[in-house]
């Protein structure tokens, strides 16, 4: 089976599953990442997309949910958290990416606000953009976080 | 630079397709927008959400996206533009410090447009706490727009397309699909469901969408020296998902699903990004609803035509549908009883662009016979998509036409002797407007009059106008108007006439069997009142639409009084000011535009003219398909005197023999106007060329006068077009003062068989200003679904407002509608008092002179040494006030 569902129009959806989302900001800086913010919101968290991927098989970035026992229990697929790189759209209608050495830059997530959950892990290969490439190594844990607490905090 | 630039204004939800908490909500802020430019920031985000809603997928999981437009303002207008591909260096103070030419890693790259990012989120936050995503447009016309957590994008044309491409990151967790040398390419699987490295055809991620037919790898690219691709023998078929080479920027072993798709080069998201789309959207979509709010349909009371042709009426079958997808309601037994489909027997529906709730609708029609008649029948409605079934009753009755009584109030003070402003006496004038109103009512109508100067008086009761011309009522109606009854002399007591036209009206229906349809009353005044009772206290106790002219100056009317009464009784004051030379019959006009207004018709000409002893006139105008008759009319002083025919839309001559038997129109002559009425199609024969479509009235002198008609060599006219109809304009003026600087709100609906419009409608005022000079204002389209315009009477006098319609029908044809409002500016005129009338300066100035003792026999005698008799001319003086404050 494919992981691409084609969804059912006439489905109800089950808010029942994701009633409340977390929002979670994080600042990548000098090769390590912060959580900086966290808020808990009335609305429907967007669904996980694609099969789990896994470490040091899969290529790119992803935020883990992991519960007490650290099993996965929801992940979602990030971009880019890297602020080394931006996309130059062309009228032509080219686009390309140019990659850079810039040092900081800020990513949003949208997780469940599950009760179960006790950590977030950012997932990916590297938070040095230049050493991204076919030719480095696969994907490992880059940093992880305890799930916060209260409705909304920051550290800065 | 930033937050100190400008300032938030607030946030409207400018897509509300349900709650926040059960809907994907994109944020749309906007920055370099000054506040003058804040309408071209609205249009620029309704641009940008066509773009959206028109590309698919989103187009169908649009129902389960709200979107919140932010309003800020900057101190700059556009964005900061450093030159560095050339070009001259900009600079622009903005809230959020938008900005091209963004320097990434030492380099400044052109295109790059980027926004203060913490600055945005926060606000962001504030604005539209359950936010998803968030879009900033910038205020500038040159190409470019960034990702990250903003997508941001500039008001090129093409622009949008960075925005949703950058969308497709942030929002779908979609890799870009476009090459490149390698940095930047994930050592493994890519973890993005768009991207892979796995062109076997067991394990690729989107192998459900794999065809057998399509080869694995499907595409090499062929500048890629390094790959371990192996060419396909075939080349797949055109839109055959697979894998082509070069995706996530390499082109060497990583794969794609399409050649194109929007993550690559901006063409349609490829079947795999229109996957995760919709699966990512799928719990924001509401739960799909299909309520039927008519179990039945009830033609009720639809009026027998004019001369035996039936009213053709529509009335929709409606369900209120939340939906994502198209629903195709067909008909699929009925409609039984001779009832029709007028729109065909299906409709097809899907969600509202910006509304959480749409209607299906299917017509259906029910055209009059005889009264007394009725008729029922059913239909049956399946929707397909979900089979579900409803069966709904259809009713409906014929009756007879509305008949309505009409008392005409008429002042007939001292002041009606002064001249209207064109040599002619106001008396006069009101003669001949009356005369037409009466000449032109439709026969079972009801008329009565009654008089006033500082009293009232019943003239004459309620009674049918009968045949047209020469019935009892009409003929007795225009005996008092012609003679001596209403000739000028004493004061003005609105109110007395008021009361006595409402007793007649309550009489009348008493006595009626069956009771008039409408009552109205329609009050001519050219004064003040100043015998009680006053206005304020009979208003409530009026059940009759009620109309007033006031004829002359608004600085003589007792203008807010007349506003409050007509305003409250579902008619309106129309104020004709001083008449000239060039418009000597704008009293009559009014009498018609009221007498359209209670008959029910609709204006949809009124041109006017002066035909030359050798000059032919040919006047167009419109009917369509919702019309089913039509009074065309000519007012002039000698209407005798003009031969007036109607050409159909087919070419057709209907002329003052044609009917009735050959065709269903009658002509009628009258003192003050003759006129065609007509139902619609006028020759059954030739049903399509005579109905809808372009109609000329031709006129032309007559040859050969009638006996009694004196020849002239010029003939002045007004032609006034009322089409009965389904298709009905209303158009009503409210003013709260009447000062100068006053604003006055223009309101107008078109309803389209009791429906609002379906066809495309532009609504504008012809304004005519006190002293002549003209302006034109658009009436815009607001959410309730009317038209609205505010003017502001900047000088004293009156402001005449012709407020008009144009448009096409749902079966696409052309109608005009028109109607007639008046405005009125006058110093002091919030302080309107009947009871101390505005003075003029001179005798306020003699009262002050005797109050205070000025006048001294020193000075009295002064004045006699100079030859001036002081006691006898301030006599003479205050004679003269005290006439003013006495007379009406």
């Amino acid at each position: 089976m494919s992981n691409i569902d084609q969804p059912d129009q006439a489905k109800r959806p089950d808010v029942r599953q994701s009633p409340k989302t977390l929002r979670l900001t994080f600042r990548v800086a000098d090769g390590t990442v912060q959580l900086i913010s966290h808020e808990r919101l009335q609305m429907i968290c967007p669904p996980s997309i694609g099969e789990l991927p896994q470490a040091r098989k899969h290529g790119g970035f992803w935020m883990e949910l992991r519960d007490k026992s650290d099993h996965v229990i929801f992940h979602r697929l990030i971009h880019s958290p890297l602020a080394g790189s931006v996309e130059v759209h062309s009228p032509d209608g080219r686009i390309r990416r140019e990659f850079g050495d810039v040092k900081e830059s800020i990513f949003e997530v949208l997780l469940p606000d599950k009760p179960d959950a006790a950590s977030v892990t950012l997932m990916g290969e590297s938070l040095d953009v230049t050493k991204v490439s076919a030719l480095q190594a696969g994907s490992a844990e880059l940093a992880r976080f305890d799930i916060p607490r209260g409705e909304r905090g920051s550290t800065q | 630079m930033s937050a100190s630039d400008g300032y938030v204004v607030g946030t409207t939800k400018v897509v509300d397709h349900g709650p926040d908490s059960a809907r994907w909500n994109l944020v749309i802020l906007g920055d370099g927008y000054r506040a003058s430019e804040l309408p071209q920031y609205h249009a620029d985000v309704q641009n940008f959400l066509v773009t959206l809603r028109t590309t698919p997928p989103l187009d169908e999981a649009f129902c389960g996206i709200n979107v919140h437009r932010v309003d800020v303002v900057s101190t700059d207008s556009g964005a900061d533009d450093p030159g560095c591909a050339g070009g001259t260096p900009t600079t622009a103070n903005t809230y959020f410090d938008a900005t091209f030419c963004t320097d990434f890693a030492g380099t400044p790259l052109d295109r790059l447009l980027t926004v203060n990012t913490a600055l945005a989120l926060s606000v962001a936050s504030a604005q539209v706490p359950l936010r998803h995503q968030v879009l900033c447009i910038v205020n500038s016309s040159k190409y470019g727009g960034s990702g990250g957590t903003i997508a941001t994008c500039s008001t090129n044309a093409l622009a949008s397309q960075i925005a949703i491409h950058e969308i497709g990151h942030s929002a779908f967790g979609l890799a870009d699909e476009y090459g490149g040398n390698g940095v930047g390419t994930p050592a493994g699987e890519p973890s993005q469901p768009n991207v892979t490295r796995d062109t076997n055809r067991a394990t690729n991620k989107w192998r459900t969408l794999i065809a057998d037919t399509t080869p694995m790898p499907s595409q090499c690219d062929p500048g890629c020296t390094a790959s371990t691709c192996i060419p396909p023998a075939t080349l797949p078929a055109a839109g055959a998902v697979g894998t082509y080479e070069g995706a996530i920027y390499s082109d060497c072993n990583t794969y794609r699903p399409l050649p194109s798709c929007y993550m690559r080069d901006y063409a349609p998201f490829c079947p795999v990004c229109a996957g995760v789309i919709r699966q990512t959207l799928q719990p924001f979509l509401p739960a799909e609803s299909i309520n039927l709010i008519t179990p039945s349909i009830d033609f009720r009371d639809v009026p027998a035509g004019m001369g035996g042709v039936g009213i053709t009426t529509h009335r929709a079958i409606v369900w209120e549908v939340v939906v994502c997808r198209s629903l195709t309601f067909e008909i699929i037994a009925g409609p039984t009883g001779g009832f029709d489909t007028p729109d065909g027997t299906s409709i097809t529906v899907t969600s509202d662009p910006i509304l959480p709730v749409t209607q299906a609708r299917i017509w259906l029609a029910y055209t009059s016979t005889n009264p007394g008649d009725s008729a029922s029948g059913d239909v049956t409605v399946r929707c397909a998509e979900t089979d579900q079934t409803w069966t709904i009753n259809i009713l409906a009755n014929t009756i007879a036409r509305p008949r309505a009584a009409v008392a005409l109030v008429l002042d007939r003070s001292g002041s009606m002797d002064d001249d209207a402003g064109d040599a002619v006496t106001k008396v006069q004038k009101l003669r001949e407007a009356a005369n037409a109103f009466i000449s032109i009512m439709q026969p079972g109508d009801g008329i009565g009059l009654v008089r006033f100067n500082e009293a009232a008086q019943r003239l004459m009761e309620i009674q049918d106008v009968g045949a047209a011309p020469g019935g009892a009522g009409r003929t007795t109606a225009i005996g008092h108007i012609s003679g001596s009854d209403i000739d000028p002399a004493g004061a003005t007591s609105i109110g007395d006439g008021v009361v006595k036209g409402k007793q007649m009206l309550d009489d009348a229906q008493a006595a009626a069997a069956p009771p008039y349809d409408v009552t109205a009353m329609v009050v001519l005044t050219d004064g003040m009142w100043n015998r009680p009772p006053p206005l304020a206290d009979i208003s409530g106790s009026i059940t009759a639409n009620t109309y007033a002219v006031g004829f002359g100056l608004p600085s003589n009317i007792s203008v807010p009084a007349l506003t409050t009464l007509c305003q409250g009784h579902n008619g309106y004051l129309l104020i004709t000011g001083a008449l000239s030379t060039d418009q000597p019959m704008r009293l009559g006009k009014y009498f018609l535009q009221i007498l359209a207004g209670v008959s029910n018709a609709q204006i949809a000409a009124d041109p006017r003219g002066v035909l030359g002893r050798n000059s032919e006139h040919r006047i167009p105008f419109w009917t369509c398909e919702a019309d089913y008759g039509m009074d065309l009319i000519v007012l002039s002083p000698a209407p005798q005197a003009i031969d007036c025919q109607l050409e159909a839309p087919d070419g057709s001559l209907i002329t003052p023999t044609s009917g009735p038997g050959g065709a269903n129109s009658e002509f009628v002559m009258s003192q003050y106007a003759s006129y065609y009425r007509c139902a619609l199609p006028v020759l059954p024969a030739q049903a399509a060329g005579t109905h809808a479509g372009l109609w000329h009235a031709v006129l032309k002198p007559l040859r050969a006068l009638p006996e009694g008609v004196a020849p002239r060599a010029v003939l002045p006219y007004e032609v006034v077009a009322h089409v009965y109809s389904s298709l009905t304009f209303s158009a009503y003026a409210t003013q709260t003062s009447f000062e100068i600087g006053a604003i006055i709100r223009l309101t107008a609906s078109l309803r389209e068989y009791e429906a609002p419009l379906r066809g495309h409608a532009d609504v504008w005022a012809e304004i005519m200003r006190p002293g002549g000079v003209t302006d034109v204002i658009a009436l815009s389209l607001d959410s309730g679904g009317q038209f609205v315009a505010a003017y502001q009477l900047q000088i004293p006098g009156v402001f005449s407002f012709r407020v008009r319609a144009r448009g096409e029908t749902m079966r696409g044809l052309l109608f005009e509608r028109e109607r007639t409002l008046t405005g009125v500016a006058t110093p002091g005129g919030d302080n309107w008092d009947p009871n101390h009338p505005k003075g003029s300066d001179l005798c306020d100035l003699l009262h002050c002179l005797r109050e205070r003792g000025v006048i001294s026999d020193e000075l009295t005698q002064r004045f006699k040494e100079m030859g001036v008799d002081l006691p006898t001319l301030l006599k003479c003086l205050g004679e003269r006030c005290r006439s003013r404050a006495g007379d009406g």
